[in-house]
């Protein structure tokens, strides 16, 4: 095991492909570059099979894996979507599809983006209404998705569809891997409330699809969308508790230039927050020594993620206070703090307990499955 | 409130839903002041609210709170408050009726920054820092200072061409761009001396109507926020029938209740001279901005995935809300001043 961490560690320090150029173009070159490395020398997929690019590392290595990438700076995948894809493939797709999609999506050659919410699917996404319907040997695709992460980069979109009658829900929905080059997609970008684009709206009119694209079976897209692979989830949580160790360290320097430090006010919020970060990670921990034991975590590990985004809520709302006036600045502002960087996460991490499930939908799940409280009255059939 | 006073403020409610001017502003333009919906804005007699009939509309301070509340729902950009509040400092100047004429007729746009000080020579020049606002039609700035030869404080006009270079820009508030600038010997063109006491009484006023701005935009959003819980379904019915979303949109309704109250209670004492008037005034200036950052925040939750685009504006609200509140940390109406001003002295 010390032998896995020195090599990550050398391997760490030999390359640094430094901070990431200003220019769009440029800064995803810089990325996939870094990418490629990575399963070039054997440094990516901690928990992915060797054989599709990945390290097949045990528990603990993917764990001090994690650690060691989260202690430094390193480009950010060009195409994340693929850790999403990628696992799912692995175990539900065909061989075609593992060979033609895995590696490449790992080095960033291909870049996957993840089409699941509709305009009128998100908490509620088993009413998804995107048709496919089958013709020949292709699927016929139409419909809407919405909130996708940096679609106009994207080579590939992997897609939750209706297969099954309009009132199946999560019966009738498939999982479709779709060529973005294909006629009748269209990408628009939206503005978000920080005034940045980075998510967009993609218009499906009548895709045609081939049916080798299908992963899985049809309509059992929706238990196939929820795999992963093991327990990667519980040991790349590591990495997200010592991201944030490292932005609480930084805020107490802030607060240290800012000379706030001995401000009674100011002590007792970063002491708060304090408490919150550790308790972020011992529950991390707790999760993970579980797993690393071999039993399933089980209810604990769904505390995590309610925890986590209304943490990232708090801390930039303090943050922004703490600093005040500066913290409004214009990010190329002479007298900017960080480049405006503590205001822009306060207006995005708004969207914290909104995405990839809200903070209804956590703690509902929490009551329902961890507490066993009745579900709330059967839903009416959409019409 | 006074039937003139109501008249008003339904036509300052009508002039905006008549008007594409909400959408435009909330659209987020880069420039977003506008110096023709001001002129017409003047016309319906808004700078003269307070000023005394048959010049002005007559109108306390309470129901000028009425005004900025419909002001606040729509985000409006010109310093629509200020000018409210200048026009009545200034009635007071003897010789002022020339600059008075031009501030409430709207050809000369002048924004009363008070909460920043900046100090006043006994030479007759100006120095300190100001925050102003960094838009096309600002014609000429006011500023509160301590002036040198009384001891006491002035209002001072300084004209936009005398100012030099911004030296930050506060862009996080798109609707009022603001602009941090340093004057150095620099003239006024005009000075209004006052007590330091009226000078005070400046300050609360604009903090007073600046949060009831806020509370306008509180109220704007509730209405949304409750408008999309009631159209938006999911699991096959409307969101506002979950009760988790229930007891949110009750609390903003509460928050939103209670930021009007503090608002118009301090208005109140105010205008009756009362000894907790400074204390009330600082209790709303300290706990609305914070109660509405709060709120904004919950509304943007609300509208889920949407509260998160561009084009729903709660964000803007949200950007305002967080802009008033650092000013008012940062102007001498704070809570420091609320716990002095406290008659049993904490």
């Amino acid at each position: 095991m010390s032998s896995f961490r020195d090599r990550l560690r050398a391997f760490l320090e030999a390359n640094d492909p430094g901070r990431p150029p200003k220019d769009p173009a440029d800064r995803l070159r810089h990325q996939h570059e870094w990418a490629a490395l990575l399963v070039d020398e054997g440094f990516a997929a901690p928990s992915w099979p060797r054989q599709w690019g990945g390290m097949d590392l045990p528990l603990a290595d993917q764990v001090a894996y994690h650690e060691a990438f989260a202690k430094v700076r390193r480009p950010a995948h060009p195409g994340s979507g693929i850790f999403v894809v990628g696992p799912t493939i692995i175990k539900h797709g065909s061989d075609e599809q593992r060979e033609r999609f895995l590696r490449p999506g790992l080095r960033g050659d291909i870049i996957w983006v993840q089409g699941f919410s509709e305009p009128e699917a998100g908490s509620d996404l088993p009413s998804l209404r995107t048709r496919a319907d089958r013709d020949g040997d292709d699927y016929i695709v139409s419909g809407q998705k919405i909130w996708i992460t940096n679609a106009r980069s994207a080579d590939w979109l992997f897609a939750l569809v209706r297969t099954g009658s309009r009132e199946s829900r999560q019966h009738g929905i498939s999982y479709l891997l779709i060529d973005m080059t294909s006629p009748g997609v269209t990408v628009r970008p939206l503005r978000d409330m920080t005034g940045g684009s980075s998510f967009c709206e993609i218009f499906l009119d009548s895709v045609r699809v081939p049916v080798a694209n299908l992963v899985g079976e049809e309509n059992e897209g929706w238990k196939i969308a929820r795999t992963s692979l093991g327990h990667e989830r519980s040991t790349a949580i590591v990495a997200q508790g010592m991201r944030y160790r490292r932005i609480i360290d930084e805020l107490h320097q802030l607060a240290r230039d800012l000379g706030r430090t001995h401000d009674p006010r100011t002590r007792q919020l970063l002491a708060a927050i304090e408490i919150d970060v550790r308790l972020i990670i011992l529950n991390n921990t707790r999760t993970l020594s579980t797993v690393l034991a071999g039993s399933d975590p089980g209810p604990v590990s769904s505390i995590g993620r309610l925890m986590f985004t209304e943490f990232e809520k708090r801390l930039h709302e303090l943050a922004v206070d703490l600093i005040g006036a500066p913290s409004m600045l214009a990010p190329a502002d002479p007298y900017s703090v960080q480049r405006g960087r503590w205001v822009t996460g306060f207006l995005a991490t708004r969207a914290s307990t909104i995405g990839a499930g809200t903070a209804e939908i956590q703690r509902n799940t929490i009551a329902e499955q961890v507490l066993g409280l009745p579900r709330e009255e059967p839903v009416p059939v959409a019409t | 409130m006074d039937a003139d006073v109501v008249a008003v403020v339904d036509s300052i409610a009508d002039f905006f839903e008549r008007r594409s001017d909400a959408q435009a502003i909330a659209a987020g333009m880069s420039a977003p002041a506008n110096r023709r919906r001001w002129t017409a804005l003047c016309e319906m007699g808004l700078p003269v609210l307070r000023l005394a009939e048959p010049d002005g509309i007559g109108a306390g301070l309470l129901e000028a709170t009425a005004v900025a509340e419909r002001l606040g729902a729509v985000l409006l950009p010109e310093p629509a408050v200020a000018t409210i509040v200048l026009a009545e400092a200034w009635s007071t100047h003897s010789r002022g009726t020339d600059f008075l004429d031009t501030l409430c007729d709207g050809s000369r746009v002048t924004a009363l920054c008070g909460f920043d000080t900046v100090e006043l020579s006994r030479e007759g020049e100006l120095s300190g820092h100001a925050h102003i606002p960094d838009d096309e039609p600002t014609d000429a700035v006011a500023l509160l200072a301590h002036d040198r030869y009384t001891g006491e404080s002035a209002i001072v006009v300084v004209d936009k061409t005398d100012l030099p270079t911004p030296e930050s820009r506060i862009t996080l508030d798109p609707t009022r761009p603001t602009a941090a600038v340093t004057l150095d010997t620099i003239e006024p063109v005009d000075v209004l001396r006052l007590s330091d006491q009226a000078a005070d009484r400046i300050r609360r006023e604009l903090a007073l109507l600046g949060a009831a701005e806020l509370v306008g935009g509180m109220q704007k959003v509730l209405t949304d926020t409750l408008d999309y819980v009631k159209t938006r379904e999911q699991f096959g019915r409307a969101i506002g029938s979950f009760q988790a979303t229930k007891h949110q949109l009750a609390d903003m309704y509460i928050a939103t209740e209670q930021a009007r109250a503090a608002v118009q209670s301090a208005a109140l004492e105010y205008v009756a001279e009362s000894d907790f008037a400074a204390a009330m005034v600082a209790s709303a200036a300290r706990w609305v901005p914070r109660a509405a950052v709060s709120m904004f925040e919950d509304a943007i939750h609300l509208h889920g995935a949407m509260g998160y685009s561009w084009e729903v504006d709660v964000h803007l609200h949200l950007r305002r809300a967080l802009v008033t509140r650092d000013v008012f940390n940062r102007s001498k109406v704070t809570a420091e001043q609320l716990f002095s001003a406290i008659p049993a002295g904490i």
